[in-house]
């Protein structure tokens, strides 16, 4: 693609998509490095270093690797810093497009702390999205389907011979890989059997091993395909099958595009999974260079999830956070990170992202905004000082919903917000964002309606 | 394995109270809106997601195939609550036995529809759509335009408690409200500058503007709706006194609400709320399967009945269970039972006519993949509501004319 098309309006709209929204610098270099440059140092995140993200995590001394029985209350408490460790991630993270990816497997193998309720299992899987995110979509699989806490979720951890399972079989071909109805009962039936015995142990740490006595050896005809199959043959024939590579990329390119990909760019994304082995970044690669993403960027009609709506305005403010407050809000705002609503993940990522937003789910997006918003240091686990965020001067309110669009990494306001904050702001009567009082009166006001207002829902 | 979820449920609620918690300074007067007369009927769909057994709900003890199919999760005669010689009621379901006593409730069995496919989201999509074809809206969102579209002020019919806006309710012109809870549902006063809270909410009002893009203009205009009905049921939530105390489970809580909003008369005729967990790959006769579900159902719901009755709203009230299907007849490895097709449904409220409807499913006579066949089309039941109970039209809602059942 010619750089010309390559402007700040794109480099925005990539950098909220594939991340949580960018500072005033990542802007600029993103816009120095140009169009490629950028989905490249995105993509192939190895190349950053997070040294510093895991030292800041460290400071906290989370953790997430001992095995609590679930009636200790240090079991719930551990949920809880399992969550509070991935926002921080997400909020501190240099390699958003990692984090990004890690929700969207989160979204798509989803596996909920409601039914496996241990929090090292749940941590496991998270680094496994995080480990394999961004490689071979069978690799990938084939790690699920010897995840521990997949194996207690779908209940495959009881699936024997005599007596045969079909939960994970089942979704295993409706959700994870072909899509419902391209399969018959006989093909779920099939593939449950050859996973008879991928069990876990009993204790802690809860080990993947193939317990051979309650394995299904025997042949089975699965796809049209007949032999002594068992899971790993399943995982490889449904890895290579075109209705895998259909249903895996358009999923990829819709929580990019925030909708269907279009004829042309759906059967170019299906063909580069089938001839790259079903390499996800690659995927991603042309989803993000694709000219359909281009065009998204002239319309932010992306409703944000909810995390992405808290994790972009903590990030935004440079706020100081314990990440604890998107799980707080998470039942209000609708999405609380490993508790999604059921194995196909949270709806609006299937449905239509306008599904996030109800009239509930934006008043609980209020409450958020006028908490973080009012939030100072000391009284709060999440806090900015907008006397060092607001230039002292901001002379008018254009000039000022200018800077917070830009600084809350925004998509263009509407003259509705405009007139909005400026009615607002007539009430002011000094423009001296300097002086303590009215950048804490003013500039918060000010920050939590546009954290508020309908364009800040939207990527 | 067991999430203490309403630990952390409550605790969220605790963040969102203390936020919320502030000066009501919200005009009283739009209080008085009113939608419909204080007599229109109402209907309360109580969602079962996930796939309710309908072998282990209503069962039948009797049947030599039901006992072979299921030798460990299986209920004896003597564990029901008798129904008739062949079949018993789970234990669990005690208001719900006396309601059949006393002839308000009505067990439609069999429901479901053709060709099933075993998927959740499949057959929650028809139930939601009335349609086994993908649509856009609803079959409670086109009756919602039926029966209120082109208002020249639109006002308040339908809500669903919970975090989702049911897809039944979506719609063409008649927007839904939808709510977490009653404490969450105002526009925050400003924490630091509480004198400020008034215009601050003008400004955000202001902000809804229509712009002309489709997504900026769908939130929009959620913010408008929730701006146009937080006070409403807010005022109904905390100046409500409930006739009986509920139990704490969100399901109850749930219906608290409903209960409140409908004693207040502030319009909607149209409530869902949504239980979920009837998924029972496992350990169905649990506490947190099938037998806690149940348990919850039937306590939330015969409280819900009784504050109705206190209030004497309950002769308004129609409520309807549904879930997407039934499950496998043999139980399978795991003490629980896989997804399977027909299932069975309940009907209650103090102008139902009680009984059994429809034909009990056969464990013999399955189909090809070895599930029960379905007997009453699930739009009958809403045919049935649509026509006999809301006063719509179903033909334009169910694209057919499904006949009636006469619970109603």
């Amino acid at each position: 693609m010619p750089s010309v098309s390559w402007n700040r309006q794109r480099a925005a709209h990539l950098l909220r998509r594939a991340g949580f929204g960018a500072t005033p610098q990542e802007l600029a270099r993103a816009l120095t490095e140009g169009r490629e440059a950028t989905v490249d140092r995105l993509l192939d995140f190895e190349r950053t270093s997070t040294a510093d993200l895991e030292a800041r995590l460290a400071a906290f001394r989370f953790d997430l690797t001992t095995f609590y029985d679930s009636s200790d209350s240090r079991n719930y408490e551990q949920f809880v810093n399992l969550s509070r460790w991935w926002i921080l991630r997400m909020v501190y993270s240099p390699r958003p497009l990692e984090e990004k990816l890690t929700l969207f497997w989160h979204n798509h193998f989803a596996t909920s702390y409601g039914k496996v309720d241990t929090p090292p299992l749940l941590y496991a899987q998270n680094q496994l999205f995080r480990r394999l995110g961004a490689a071979r979509f069978e690799s990938l699989l084939l790690e699920v389907a010897k995840d521990p806490a997949m194996l207690f979720y779908l209940d495959n951890n009881t699936n024997v011979k005599e007596s045969i399972q079909e939960n994970w079989g089942r979704e295993l071909l409706e959700l994870f890989t072909m899509g419902v109805n391209r399969y018959t009962q006989t093909d779920v039936r099939a593939a449950a059997a050859a996973f008879t015995g991928w069990t876990t142990q009993f204790e802690p740490p809860y080990a993947f091993f193939v317990d051979a006595s309650e394995h299904d050896a025997g042949p089975k005809t699965f796809l049209g395909q007949t032999g002594n199959l068992d899971g790993a043959d399943i995982i490889a024939i449904l890895a290579r099958r075109p209705e895998t590579a259909e249903f895996v990329t358009t999923k990829l390119a819709r929580f990019f595009l925030g909708r269907n990909p279009r004829r042309r760019l759906a059967r170019r994304l299906q063909d580069l999974f089938l001839s790259a082995s079903g390499d996800i970044r690659a995927v991603v690669r042309a989803i993000l260079l694709s000219d359909e993403f281009d065009e998204s960027a002239d319309k932010s009609d992306q409703v944000k999830s909810p995390i992405e709506f808290c994790v972009g305005a903590l990030r935004a403010l440079g706020t100081t956070t314990d990440g604890a407050s998107p799980l707080e809000f998470g039942s209000l705002i609708g999405q609380t990170l490993f508790l999604p609503p059921n194995v196909a993940g949270w709806p609006a990522w299937t449905y239509g992202t306008t599904r996030w937003i109800n009239t509930g789910a934006y008043a609980g997006r209020l409450l958020f905004a006028e908490s973080l918003a009012a939030a100072i240091p000391g009284e709060a686990s999440s806090w900015w000082q907008p006397r060092d965020f607001f230039p002292a001067t901001l002379g008018s309110a254009d000039a000022l919903i200018d800077f917070l669009a830009e600084r809350l990494s925004m998509p263009p306001p509407s003259a509705a917000l405009r007139r909005a904050l400026a009615a607002y702001l007539g009430q002011m009567g000094t423009w001296r964002w300097n002086v303590e009082d009215v950048a804490d009166r003013w500039g918060r006001g000010a920050v939590r309606l546009a954290l508020s207002c309908p364009e800040y829902q939207l990527q | 394995m067991a999430l203490d979820r309403r630990t952390f449920l409550r605790r969220s609620c605790l963040a969102a109270t203390a936020m919320a918690a502030g000066p009501k300074w919200l005009a009283a007067g739009l209080f008085d809106r009113r939608a419909s007369s204080d007599t229109d009927t109402i209907l309360v769909v109580v969602q079962m997601a996930g796939g309710n057994d309908p072998l282990n709900t209503l069962v039948p003890h009797a049947d030599a195939a039901y006992r072979a199919a299921r030798p460990r999760i299986g209920l004896t005669a003597a564990q029901t609550l008798p129904v008739d010689s062949r079949t018993g009621l789970h234990p669990n379901l005690v208001q719900l036995h006396r309601s059949l006593g006393s002839g308000n409730l009505a067990i439609v069995q069999g429901v479901g529809y053709p060709a099933p496919d075993l998927s959740h989201f499949n057959s929650m999509e028809y139930w939601h759509r009335a349609s086994l074809l993908p649509k856009r809206t609803g079959w409670l969102g086109d009756t919602l335009d039926q029966l209120y579209g082109g208002e020249r002020t639109p006002l308040l019919h339908a809500v669903a408690v919970g975090g989702d806006m049911p897809p039944s309710f979506e719609s063409t012109e008649v927007a839904s409200t939808v709510l977490f809870d009653a404490d969450s549902f105002d526009f925050p006063p400003d924490l630091f500058y509480p004198e400020d809270s008034a215009v601050e909410r003008s400004a955000f009002s202001a902000s809804l503007a229509p712009v002309g893009s489709a997504a900026q203009d769908f939130v929009a205009g959620a913010g408008e709706v929730f701006l146009r009905d937080s006070a409403a049921i807010r005022g109904a939530a905390t100046s409500y006194r409930e006739a009986v105390p509920y139990p704490t489970s969100d399901l109850a809580q749930a219906l608290k609400l409903v209960a409140a909003v409908i004693s207040a008369n502030v319009g909607p005729r149209i409530f869902w709320v949504t239980q979920g967990g009837y998924d029972t790959h496992d350990s169905q006769r649990g506490p947190e399967g099938q037998d806690g579900l149940l348990a919850d159902l039937d306590a939330s719901v015969g409280t819900f009945l009784e504050d109705l009755r206190g209030h004497t709203q309950d002769r308004r009230v129609l409520i309807l269970t549904w879930s997407e299907f039934g499950r496998r007849v043999e139980e399978n490895g795991s003490s629980g039972t896989d997804h399977g097709a027909a299932s069975l449904l309940f009907v209650l409220g103090s102008r139902v006519r009680g009984g059994l409807f429809g034909t009990p499913l056969s464990l013999t006579d399955l189909d090809p993949d070895g599930n029960l066949q379905f007997t009453t089309d699930f739009r009958s039941v809403y045919a049935s509501i649509l026509r006999n109970w809301i006063g719509a039209d179903p033909v334009p809602i169910l694209k057919g004319n499904y006949p009636t059942i006469a619970f109603v």
